[in-house]
């Protein structure tokens, strides 16, 4: 009996003709809406098949499909009836238990990961939601999402142009002067502080800024960068860093130059000098700026005018 | 009148729906699939006989089933998902993290639906899963994967919801003490931190566990709830004012005469807050409590000590 397949013949005796037929047909509805035609069609040609098939006959079989959970929708296209099971018993379900895992497990990652992986990940989670199609879960994963305002078709089309660094002109809602058009050179996305930017190099102000994809209405031109722009002079700083005895979780830019029992010496380069000047304050009191002299100088002058800031009360 | 539609349906359609169930599980155990096919008319031999009918059916159809050790398991079911590269790299991850971060039982249980999961996935994902595995580059490598053990640890800290005395290190290797209960495990920036929240300050404390030195384990239970904690109020000038995002922990009170952003922050670890506040530069000023504020003065004058 194992072997009923050797020559590519079978035996109906030897098979569940009925089941067999059953499962082609739920394969074929759960594809699609399909028609009685459609149907009687695909069973006469079918190779293990080729007989007719009734519409009493496929009445018997949805009523089976019915009677084991499945939901048939029956819509109507040109005059002519088409059944699409929408609903059946395999579909992937989640428990309670399940669902807080999920989300639990979801908002972990985000802290975590890399913008990219984020939006893979937010990705793959909208997908759950239309497979286990449960209202509850969706609702607890629009509540978790991090790209739940986000325009996704821009978030996409930002994803393709940051991985070949095309330059873009976009319609920008900038808080102080309203919508404007920014010309950039992208670089990558960026995924800080619960916001997704898109770090590029804007044509403007000539240097690596960090744009609110919220914030960008439209994406109004892609192309090649333009070969003649030049980014504006790099800059690197170099700093001492008290660790707690591990080597310190370093940003792209920085490189780690020394490393002692208790500290670690990094440089950091880069063309935005705000971005570094935030870096370097967000280590407060474990970091001290060793270079370039004038850098240091306007990083102590800015400690000095924050401390002055609670001497005034 | 309309006509009435018959109510007649196939057993062989519901045996068969029984079947795949049981398939769709990931094991489907010997017993309950014969089962299926046995009643009172019929004898176990002839179920026997019937099962494998059925199961001939599948294979016809181009569902595989083994049968190991008294269990039998399915590829390729009828009803499936596609799932991209991209996408399977992320359960992956997902897979990954559960490891570390879920209890035992809970871990169990979602194992169920990652099983689920994977037992629907098309032959083409399939495929891809199978590439994926065999791909040492893609074996991804959690953060906190040398950190199971402590998770584990304070896992059980957290559920048998003792008070905890903790002695870590901080920047320069300087050793600190904090007494208090443990609120959660966190993992942020690829650092697992444990929430302790001090009865006595009222104060949360968020320590990387890779810094704990020891942890003593009073015999005293908390059963006070971590409901004061203190609240800081700072304020946020120019456009970071208007481009501040509240964190879940954060309210705003609007804003004071001079079109300065107040916020109010709770539960959160006032070291990490006040480093938060330093990024913010000239930005930023911690308004109350007197204490808070006191903390950045200290914060500030010793970042300018390193310079003098």
């Amino acid at each position: 009996m194992k072997e009923f397949l050797k020559n590519d013949t079978i035996s109906y005796n030897l098979m569940s003709f009925t089941g067999y037929k059953t499962l082609i047909l739920f394969s074929l509805m759960t594809e699609g809406p399909k028609s009685y035609f459609d149907i009687k069609e695909y069973f006469e040609n079918q190779p293990y098949v080729r007989e007719k098939f009734s519409m009493d006959t496929m009445r018997v079989y949805m009523n089976s499909f019915k009677r084991v959970g499945c939901h048939i929708k029956r819509i109507r296209e040109d005059g002519v009836s088409k059944y699409w099971i929408t609903d059946n018993p395999f579909k992937l379900k989640l428990t309670q238990e399940q669902k807080k895992s999920v989300i639990k497990i979801y908002k972990t990652l985000v802290k975590n990961l890399a913008a990219e992986e984020i939006i893979e990940l937010d990705r793959l989670l909208l997908k759950l939601t239309n497979y286990i199609a449960d209202e509850e879960f969706v609702e607890e994963y629009h509540k978790a999402s991090v790209l739940k305002k986000e325009n996704l078709e821009i978030v996409d089309q930002l994803l393709d142009c940051c991985r070949a660094h095309k330059q873009i002109t976009v319609a920008y809602n900038s808080p102080r002067s309203g919508i404007k058009d920014m010309e950039m050179i992208t670089k990558r996305l960026v995924y800080n502080s619960n916001k997704l930017y898109v770090r590029a190099s804007g044509l403007e102000y000539n240097q690596d800024t960090d744009f609110l994809v919220s914030r960008i209405v439209e994406i109004k031109e892609v192309k090649a960068p333009d070969e003649n722009f030049e980014s504006s002079k790099e800059v690197t700083v170099i700093y001492k860093l008290m660790t707690d005895g591990h080597v310190p979780d370093l940003i792209q830019n920085e490189r780690l130059l020394e490393a002692g029992k208790d500290y670690a010496v990094i440089s950091i380069t880069g063309n935005n000098m705000f971005y570094i000047n935030q870096r370097l304050l967000e280590h407060s009191s474990a970091c001290t700026v060793l270079e370039p002299e004038q850098f240091k100088k306007a990083f102590v002058e800015q400690l000095k005018e924050m401390r002055e800031e609670y001497d005034n009360d | 009148m309309t006509k009435e539609l018959s109510t007649k349906f196939n057993d062989s359609g519901i045996k068969m729906f029984q079947l795949l169930s049981l398939l769709y599980q990931g094991e489907a155990d010997f017993k309950d699939v014969l089962h299926i096919f046995m009643d009172e008319t019929v004898s176990p031999g002839n179920a026997n006989v019937n099962l494998c009918k059925y199961l001939n059916s599948l294979k016809v159809f181009g569902i595989r089933v083994e049968k190991i050790k008294d269990k039998y398991h399915a590829y390729n079911l009828p009803y499936t998902y596609n799932f991209t590269k991209e996408e399977l790299e992320s359960i992956q991850k997902i897979k990954n993290c559960s490891k570390l971060i879920l209890s035992d039982k809970a871990k169990q249980k979602f194992d169920k639906f990652i099983s689920a999961l994977e037992i629907r996935y098309d032959s083409e994902t399939q495929q891809i899963a199978t590439e994926l595995a065999c791909d040492d580059d893609l074996d991804f490598s959690f953060y906190f994967k040398n950190l199971k053990e402590k998770f584990d640890e304070f896992e059980q800290y957290i559920e048998d919801n003792q008070i905890l005395e903790i002695t870590y290190v901080e920047e320069g290797n300087e050793e600190k003490k904090v007494t208090g209960k443990p609120i959660d495990l966190i993992f942020e920036k690829r650092k697992a931190l444990i929430k302790i929240y001090n009865h006595r300050d009222s104060k949360l404390y968020d320590i990387p566990l890779d810094n704990i030195r020891s942890v003593i384990q009073s015999p005293q239970k908390s059963g006070m709830p971590v409901a004061n904690t203190t609240s800081v109020v700072f304020k946020l000038r120019g456009r970071l004012a208007q481009n501040y995002k509240l964190r879940p922990n954060e309210y705003s009170k609007g804003t004071d005469s001079s079109g300065n952003l107040i916020v109010v922050n709770t539960n959160e670890d006032i070291s990490l807050l006040l480093n938060r506040l330093m990024r913010y530069g000239t930005n930023c000023a911690v308004c109350t409590p007197v204490a808070v504020k006191e903390q950045m003065k200290e914060l500030l004058d010793k970042t300018i000590a390193n310079y003098s």
